[in-house]
């Protein structure tokens, strides 16, 4: 059976169902005002945050290989460029870009010009250190980790702290194998 | 009263799929009633302050409030920014995904089913509350409006696949628990900061032939809303 070649992100988006952005943007603000009531320690709601977008990264990897068609990748290069140029786009209609790879190739940097999370939000000085967006930390590594990669991601530049785009270091640290849950010999 | 449907029919028609409004006010005043309504939604889009002139509440609720009560930063002055078209779009199941995380973590921090109800509707109160802003800049067109022929303080919106509940489904333990709660909340925040207070509840209701009930977001205005508009028609 020939394989079937992967489709590109605008493709998929066009081909998804949609809703209005503002919506998506208003429900997040309402999840993020409600957390910050309940846990009031900004720490807490970062914390909180991310393990929601784990959850979430967790169940959205199994839809993104649905639909996108990706052949596996060879190394962690086409991962990060498969995730910010089809995964991003399929689910935030946004494209981000990838750069700054160290040496190794296992760290990198996607950077994200548009966001659909931050319009209309501004942080007060009481949540000075709220990572607001960061729920699509935790969806990137709990996807990843779905895919047998463990990983370290982190906000290096954040728009609502005063910096000109977004930035996430999304950091391999190690690849681990599946393991099969019943013994051969059995 | 046909005002705030427009508003509303043209939210809900263009955001949140299709719906049929089953009853409405049907009465000669109506279309001076809109005509003094769009006049007032007009007046806001042309005014940097973004009050909704009309007798009855009048919370100026700006976006600078959207989150905490912070001041404002210099050079991030968010209503500087422009505002954008309203077109730009994620995909459905970027939002299903975000709404379920929304109910599990409710579901941890209350005891039954009414309390998780609430907390959604009141989620969806504050998005109520900015959508309506939103829309008043925006001079949404609503493609059609059905009018029905009963004279009641209630309404109802029916739509047969709510957006929200869409992707979830309800343990038996759960019984009548409904997400559409969120979306009763969200109707509940525009009618209020539009100056029609009113109680709003979502309802599953069984169709003969349809798999899944249709749900139905159920409007009963209060007394004093009832009141002016027998006053003004």
């Amino acid at each position: 059976m020939a394989p079937v070649a992967p489709r590109s992100g605008d493709a998929i988006f066009a081909s998804v169902e949609r809703v209005n952005a503002e919506l998506f943007t208003l429900t997040y603000g309402a999840m993020v005002r409600q957390l910050l009531t309940d846990l009031e320690e900004v720490e807490e709601v970062n914390n909180q945050l991310d393990q929601m977008g784990y959850n979430i990264g967790v169940r959205l990897v199994d839809e993104f290989l649905a639909k996108s068609n990706v052949s596996r990748c060879v190394d962690f290069k086409e991962t990060a460029e498969v995730i910010a140029k089809v995964g991003f786009k399929m689910f935030l209609g946004v494209t981000a870009s990838v750069s700054n790879w160290d040496a190794e190739g296992t760290t990198c940097s996607i950077i994200l010009e548009d966001n659909p999370l931050v319009d209309f939000v501004e942080l007060p000085d009481t949540c000075q250190g709220l990572y607001y967006c960061n729920i699509l930390s935790g969806v990137i590594r709990g996807a990843l980790e779905m895919v047998s990669m463990k990983t370290e991601v982190t906000w290096l530049r954040d728009m609502l702290r005063g910096d000109d785009a977004f930035e996430l270091q999304v950091k391999l640290l190690k690849q681990v194998p599946e393991e099969y849950p019943y013994k051969d010999d059995e | 009263m046909w005002g705030i449907y427009y508003i509303f029919y043209s939210y809900f028609y263009n955001n949140l799929g299709q719906i049929r409004l089953s009853k409405s006010l049907c009465n000669p005043s109506c279309t001076r009633m809109i005509d003094k309504y769009t006049i007032c939604l007009y007046f806001s889009t042309h005014t940097r302050i973004y009050k909704i002139a009309r007798t009855g509440n009048q919370n100026c609720k700006s976006i600078e409030q959207m989150i905490g009560a912070g001041k404002m930063k210099q050079y991030t002055n968010v209503l500087d920014r422009p505002l954008s078209k309203g077109k730009q779009e994620v995909s459905l199941s970027g939002f299903a995904f975000l709404f379920s995380e929304l109910v599990q973590y409710n579901q941890t921090q209350v005891d039954n089913i009414a309390e998780l109800e609430r907390r959604l509707e009141d989620a969806g109160y504050a998005v109520g509350t900015r959508i309506l802003e939103l829309l008043c800049h925006r001079e949404k067109v609503a493609d059609s409006l059905e009018k029905g022929t009963e004279h009641e303080d209630e309404y109802m919106i029916s739509e047969k696949e709510l957006l929200v509940n869409r992707f979830i489904s309800i343990p038996k333990d759960m019984g009548a628990f409904n997400c559409g709660a969120f979306v009763a909340g969200i109707v509940r925040g525009v009618l209020d900061n539009a100056g029609f207070p009113a109680v709003v509840s979502a309802h599953f209701v069984p169709v003969e032939g349809l798999q899944r009930p249709r749900t139905t977001i159920l409007i009963k205005f209060a007394e004093e809303v009832l009141q002016r508009e027998a006053r003004l028609g």
